[in-house]
């Protein structure tokens, strides 16, 4: 059979839908501060040959998280070109130090693409700082005033 | 029976040196136990049971290390007294030039240092899992 026969130019012709979504790699196990803003950047781009219309932008995230997506929806992307998101994430302010995934999903009629990341939640760790200082502090008296006291007997 | 209370002193000195030993080794031994368990909690998930836990640990260094400083002056007290009685019988002896007075000192010096390392350990072992968490 010839390569160039109709058949096979048809078939290169058809339709080929590609989206991707791509997050800068430095997003992926970025640290989170309970209920602290952090804003990711991701790439939606159209790999396909042809258009894609109305892609909707959404998060599947913990319990008590809130991301927005700012747009989140494209109502066109022509082929080979791309459009950059804003994603703004809050971490609940109780939620415990760890590990979390959130995946983020891009919907189109023709479509459907996720992509996660992994982010660690680290508390605001002054407040143990000075804990931790308090603490030592008071052990250092109380070793001083143990060395004063019975150091003299 | 001179002979007898000297044995007893050297005696007295030997155990004394051997539980000092003892209490600086366990608490700085504890200490740094202590620090690593108190590391892998402080950096792994922060729930409350896990901050009892922490805090537990730090109870136990300041307890352990308490005991530790109040052995170690105590032992510097006993080695103390009875260096001075054993410094007393060389001089009844007229021995004494042979046992350097000032060792006494140096002994207390010793002792100083380390109790500074057995408390400067238990500062880090409390200090450390704070920063990290």
């Amino acid at each position: 059979m010839s390569l160039l026969s109709p058949y096979n130019l048809l078939f290169a012709q058809e339709d080929k839908v590609d989206l991707s979504l791509r997050l800068l790699p430095e997003y992926y196990y970025k640290e989170v501060v309970p209920g602290k803003n952090t804003t990711l950047f991701m790439e939606v781009r159209n790999n396909g040959n042809t258009i894609i219309n109305d892609i909707r932008l959404s998060a599947d995230k913990p319990e008590e998280w809130v991301v927005e997506i700012i747009p989140d929806s494209i109502s066109y992307l022509s082929a080979g070109s791309s459009q950059t998101v804003d994603i703004t994430i809050v971490p609940g302010s109780n939620i415990p130090n760890g590990e979390y995934t959130v995946t983020l999903l891009a919907e189109a009629s023709e479509t459907r693409m996720a992509t996660s990341t992994t982010l660690r939640v680290k508390s605001d760790s002054s407040f143990w700082i000075w804990i931790g200082m308090g603490v030592a502090v008071l052990v250092a008296a109380g070793f001083l005033i143990i060395f004063l006291r019975f150091g003299r007997q | 029976m001179i002979e007898r209370v000297h044995e007893h002193i050297t005696s007295e000195l030997t155990v004394n040196t051997r539980t000092d030993t003892i209490f600086v080794l366990t608490a700085i031994f504890l200490n740094l136990i202590t620090l690593g368990i108190n590391s892998i909690i402080a950096s792994s998930n922060g729930d409350s049971t896990q901050t009892i836990v922490m805090f537990t640990f730090v109870a136990l260094i300041i307890v352990v290390n308490s005991v530790a400083e109040v052995g170690l002056i105590r032992g510097r007290q006993m080695r103390k007294k009875l260096l001075n009685g054993l410094l007393k019988m060389y001089k009844d002896q007229g021995v004494e030039g042979y046992y350097d007075s000032s060792l006494l000192s140096d002994y207390t010096i010793r002792y100083n240092l380390f109790m500074l390392t057995v408390l400067f350990t238990g500062l880090i072992a409390i200090v450390i899992p704070f920063i990290i968490r």
